[in-house]
């Protein structure tokens, strides 16, 4: 979509976004700053292998309307394949509306959740998926947390396949103390229309608050997806997050964890399985800004046919924020000669009291561990889906929540044949 | 009744001859330890049993229950009762020990026309025989290998050789880098395996294996082919004299 | 920082401001740089007409492109046109007459490296032609070498002499629109060494530009072309151990490997330039294409490089491998003390079958120094079998100082094995407390776990440089403890 289209639609529909004038003039200018920035690209070095400067050409429709019944309906059908896997809160949202009738509210008494509005989101604009995000927010929820929440809660974006690209919000805010789990998944009716999800989650931790922040992500084949997660974890405050993905055309998943206060910890872990011609690109920079900081990363990615599949992964020590245990893995498993693996794990060291280290791998299944397995008396197919599955499982295996895993894994299991071959 | 027959065996590695005319006879319930100075071409025999890919077989023919054996993908072989135990047993992270040893057996036994094993039965099994080799419980919840010892490993894999009952075990140093205990244990493990239906290759670089488990047959390897065969005196006078004077021997033979 | 900058700005003007307009005016262009320019230096050096269009095509280019500006490194806006880009080697006159004359400080640093006393004159500047019989020195050399066949001589001499090879050659590694500093240094290199070693021959010594005739003045934009023609073997070293008298300027050198079929070459580089004083007054940049392209099969180029010196480092050593089974290397040690600042790494392109490249990085930063590896690994999609073994270690010293690593992997084929290891850590208390314990000096702890922590790189080197090196190393962390 063209920057002047894109105009032309904020000009003639923008009215249908809510808030007052003030909230307007921020979305025009949000939406200029967008324009000077532009749709990110290879110029930029955190987009060094993903270029977006493609969808000037696409229509996307920025302000998708209410979804009517049949759209509803359709959402509604799709809900039921995909039951909660826990007892908590439930909160579903159809082309970028929040629809409450097809969620499910859970008394919590550590639990509150607000609607999210412009006037409630001040954060400043760094990029330019972040302004674009702005400039067209219709909503999403804030999830505030104060003490031990009884049951995950879960946010489900369904998307009915109708070409629409909506900007959308969550923040989580964790008061000092406060733990909980949040389960968000993306799944579609499938549809014609090239979609485009644009999603910005603030994440907040307090003092001692630990969050578990579980992604399952199973877009429809025609949807590309854009996610930043920007969080920031004050003392001993804690943050587990997990990904698995699966679906999309193009997708880039985000996170900037700011280690704020000392003895903050964050892991975030993930599995990415891209086929067809799939491209995913997943960004993790991890910023340790206060001594006695760890932090985790470990992404794995199986890459088939003639997909492509990204990861830079970033540590910053900032300089005193000394004794900082910092770790970085990224092993890739290639599995066809159209595929390609992009990676990228950086270092950026200030400070000396520090163990930092990364790895990265790309290759194909190990020779010697097939043989193995040969030798043991099983056929060549049987043990590539051994080791492949095995490299899959060693992520899966770190999901705390069994509900959540096992719904991941059936997602990655149900994929896998097909991508190494041998279904 | 022969059970293998290996006859003028060549093989290279990289274009290198490893193995120059290699002639070998085991007949159904012998052990025969196979001895050799180190590159004498030992554990390039037991790789080219179990079919690796890397070897190339210029000239020769391995015969096994009477059928070509070099015609059978690894796997074939494993099912037809050929088992070797690795030298260096590779770690596999993110597989399970136990999910391994009941694909392998099943594997197997689906070859063979039978049924799966029974979940309950497999681990009354599996629970029996680490019993023998003194494994504990939480090998079963470990991926194959991973962060064990040398010597845990090797008494994993002769772990897996009781599970799997093979026709033919081909054992490739599985006793160097043990303590005298682990030793007895694997020595014990192999000797409960002995059977008239069953031969056993043991490849080994010392003597004192053949001590606990006494072998019908010696042979020395040396510069790729068979150069002497006894029995265990044999082995003992190795141990004593080295293998310079064999070499020699064979050298002025 | 903006006055330590603009200090070096004016370093590198100093040059201009001093410059040899009135002491030799007709070996010297005044400042600036356009097609005039250009055309003069080829005319001075008598160059074939190939050679003048190629300058020409490569200054058009020139004016294209913009100064990089990715790396990790901070310094202020070079002038380009403030820099004189020709002026013939240095008179006597213009050097120092003797050890007297020279700077204290630097004939310590000598002192320390052990090198024998006429070295460091020369490797002070010192116009030792009338004082040591280095030309008799270097005839020896080139007779021993003739013999084999080999040609050893300046770029200059190159040109004149063996202009088919030249024009073969020249640009087919790195390009003239390669990059920013490469471009630059296509239109207006003035000289550098010229290499060609004959098919199947083992060039019978290390070649080093310790003897070459007129090494020490090849000037700021240094060309150097190295071949091996099938079956034959090379290794040349590079760089002398001395810091430069005064030359706070620009450094932009580009290197030009080629190796065809069952061809090696060995390229060391033990690179001191003058890096500034403690405040980071001073120093050269030193922003250098360095290449090497494995063109034919079973060809192999390995490049090992220690980094002590300059202001500013901006090199990546390069390997195209391209022939089949063709193998690149890439040993680095790289110190960032004071407020040095240091970007280097490797490239490694993957396009032939069964091609294997590894890389070895041993990054130090001392003091308020900044220390980046930056490397590419690339499997093409022909490149079948190929590996990639790359191990990239940071050392810090004191907690002012930065090491960062920026790797880049692409692969895109599955057959391929790419494998990437990083680690960032200090020398530990318990190993500094392990050595202190058995009777060693806080600094000489520091020196011995520093070359133990480069061993893997320096045992690369040939011998002498080994030795060298690891002095250059003490020597350059002077003073990063305590």
């Amino acid at each position: 979509m063209s920057m002047t289209a894109i105009r032309r639609a904020f000009e003639d529909r923008g009215h249908e976004l809510p808030g007052t004038a003030q909230t307007h003039a921020r979305r025009r200018r949000a939406l200029d700053r967008f324009g000077e920035l532009g749709l990110p690209g290879r110029r930029i070095e955190a987009w060094h292998y993903t270029d977006l400067s493609s969808f000037a050409d696409k229509a996307f429709d920025f302000i998708a309307p209410l979804p009517d019944d049949a759209a509803l309906d359709s959402a509604a059908r799709l809900l039921a394949l995909h039951p909660p896997v826990d007892a908590g809160t439930r909160i579903v949202f159809v082309d970028g509306h929040r629809i409450e009738s097809l969620g499910d509210a859970k008394a919590d008494p550590s639990i509150e959740i607000l609607p999210l509005t412009l006037e409630s989101a001040a954060r400043a604009d760094d990029s330019a998926l972040s302004a674009l995000n702005t400039a067209f927010l219709r909503e999403g929820a804030r999830v505030c947390v104060t003490g031990r929440a009884l049951a995950p809660i879960e946010l489900v974006f369904v998307g009915t396949g109708r070409g629409f690209a909506p900007q959308l919000k969550l923040a989580i805010e964790l008061a000092a103390g406060a733990e909980a789990t949040a389960i968000v998944s993306f799944i579609d009716v499938p549809g014609a229309d090239e979609g485009w999800l644009n999603l910005v989650t603030d994440l907040t931790l307090g003092e001692d608050s630990a969050l578990t922040l579980y992604r399952l992500q199973t877009h429809d084949a025609q949807l590309n997806h854009t996610a930043i997660h920007r969080a920031s974890l004050s003392r001993r405050a804690r943050l587990v997050a997990a990904n698995v993905e699966r679906g999309g055309k193009l997708v880039r998943n985000e996170f900037e964890i700011v280690l704020q206060g000392t003895e903050a910890e964050a892991h975030v872990f993930g599995l990415a399985l891209t086929r067809d011609r799939q491209h995913c690109d997943t960004r993790i920079a991890i910023d340790h800004s206060a001594a006695r900081t760890t932090s985790r990363q470990d992404y794995r990615a199986i890459v088939a046919d003639a997909s492509r599949s990204v990861f830079n992964g970033k540590v910053v020590v900032r300089q005193h924020a000394q004794h900082i245990d910092a770790r970085q893995r990224n092993d890739n498993l290639l599995l066809s000669a159209k595929a390609e693996v992009d990676t990228k794990p950086e270092l950026e060291i200030y400070a000396d009291q520090v163990i930092c280290s990364h790895g990265a791998t790309v290759g194909e299944l190990d020779e010697e561990q097939l043989f193995y397995l040969r030798t043991r008396g099983i056929d060549a197919e049987s043990a590539r889906g051994i080791l492949t599955t095995a490299f899959a499982d060693t992520i899966l295996e770190r999901i705390a929540h069994e509900g959540f895993r096992e719904r991941a894994r059936r997602a990655i299991d149900g994929a896998l044949p097909r991508a190494i071959g041998i279904g | 009744m022969t059970l293998l027959e290996i006859e003028n065996l060549h093989v290279t590695v990289d274009g290198t001859g490893i193995l120059k005319g290699l002639d070998l006879v085991v007949r159904a319930g012998e052990v025969h330890a196979i001895m050799g100075p180190n590159g004498s071409g030992k554990s390039t025999l037991a790789q080219v049993l179990a079919g690796r890919e890397d070897y190339e077989i210029t000239a020769g023919s391995i015969r096994y229950q009477g059928e070509d054996l070099l015609e059978m993908a690894p796997e074939q072989r494993a099912r037809n009762g050929v088992f070797l135990a690795f030298q260096y047993p590779i770690e596999i992270p993110g597989v399970n020990n136990t999910y391994l040893l009941k694909a392998a057996l099943n594997a197997q036994r689906k070859a063979r026309g039978e049924a799966e094993v029974d979940a309950f039965d497999f681990m009354r099994l599996i629970k029996d025989k680490m019993k023998v080799m003194q494994i504990s419980e939480e090998f079963l919840h470990r991926s194959v290998n991973e962060g064990f010892s040398g010597g845990e490993k090797k008494r994993n894999e002769v772990l897996q050789m009781l599970m799997l009952e093979p026709t033919l075990a081909v054992l490739d140093e599985t006793d160097s880098g043990l303590d005298v205990d682990a030793l007895k244990l694997v020595a014990s493990g192999v000797n409960s395996l002995r059977d008239p239906k069953r031969s056993m290759i043991l490849v080994t670089h010392y003597e004192r294996l053949l001590e606990l488990v006494v072998p019908d047959v010696v042979h020395v390897l040396a510069g790729g082919r068979i150069v002497k065969s006894g029995d265990q005196t044999l082995a003992r006078e190795l141990d004593a004299r080295g293998y310079d004077w064999i070499q020699r021997e064979a050298g002025a033979g | 920082m903006a006055t330590e900058q603009k200090q070096i700005a004016d370093l590198v003007k100093r040059k201009y401001q001093h410059g040899f307009v009135t002491d030799i005016e007709q070996d010297t262009v005044p400042p600036g740089l356009d097609e005039n320019v250009i055309r003069l230096i080829s005319a001075k050096k008598g160059e074939p007409k190939f050679l003048t269009d190629w300058r020409l095509k490569a200054y058009e280019h020139w004016l294209t492109m913009k100064e990089p500006s990715w790396a990790h490194v901070s310094y202020s806006p070079i002038d380009y046109q403030s820099i004189s880009y020709y002026s013939a080697p240095k008179s006597n006159a213009d050097a120092p007459k003797s050890l007297d004359e020279v700077d204290p400080k630097l004939l310590e640093t000598y002192d320390k490296l052990g090198i024998p006393l006429h070295e460091r004159a020369r490797l002070a500047g010192v116009a030792v032609d009338a004082v040591f019989d280095s030309v008799s020195v270097a005839t020896t050399f080139k007779e021993k070498l003739a013999e084999a066949g080999v040609i050893f001589c300046s770029f200059s001499e190159a040109v004149r002499k063996h202009p088919a090879l030249i024009e073969q050659y020249l640009g087919s590694v790195v390009p003239y629109r390669d990059n920013f500093f490469a471009t630059l240094n296509s239109a207006v290199f003035t000289d550098g060494s010229f290499v060609y070693v004959p098919k199947g021959v083992r060039c019978p010594m290390e070649l080093s530009t310790y003897f070459r005739i007129n090494a020490a003045n090849t000037g700021q934009f240094e060309r150097t072309l190295v071949i091996a023609d099938e079956g034959a073997y090379v290794s040349y070293l590079e760089g002398c151990t001395a810091p430069m008298r005064d030359e706070n300027q620009l450094h932009a050198a580009v290197v030009e490997l080629v190796a065809l079929a069952d061809a090696e070459i060995k390229y060391s580089t033990v690179q001191n330039w003058y890096p500034g004083d403690e405040e980071g007054r001073g120093g050269i940049y030193n922003f250098v294409t360095k290449r090497g392209d494995c063109r034919g099969a079973n060809s192999k180029i390995s490049w090992t490089q220690v980094e002590t010196g300059s202001a500013i480092t901006w090199k990546y050593p390069s390997c195209v491998l391209r022939g089949e089974n063709s193998v690149g290397e890439f040993y680095s040690v790289a110190v960032a003390n004071n407020r040095q600042q240091a970007d280097t790494g490797t490239k490694m392109i993957h396009i032939g079958k069964n091609t294997r490249s590894t890389i070895i990085s041993k990054g130090i930063s001392a003091g308020k120094g900044q220390n980046a590896y930056r490397g590419l690994v690339r499997f093409m999609p022909t490149a079948k079998n190929a590996r990639n073994y790359t191990q990239c270690d940071s050392l810090l010293i004191g907690d002012e100082c930065g090491a960062h690593t920026f790797p880049y992997i692409e692969s895109r084929e599955p057959s391929g094995r790419i494998e990437h290891e990083a680690t960032t850590s200090k020398i530990s208390d318990d190993q500094m407390f392990y050595c202190r314990q058995r009777g060693l000096s806080e600094e000489d702890a520091v020196s011995l776990i520093v070359n133990g922590f480069c061993r893997s790189v320096f045992k690369n080197l040939p011998m002498e440089f080994a030795v060298e090196a690891q002095n250059l190393m003490n020597v350059s962390l002077e003073g990063a403890v305590g």
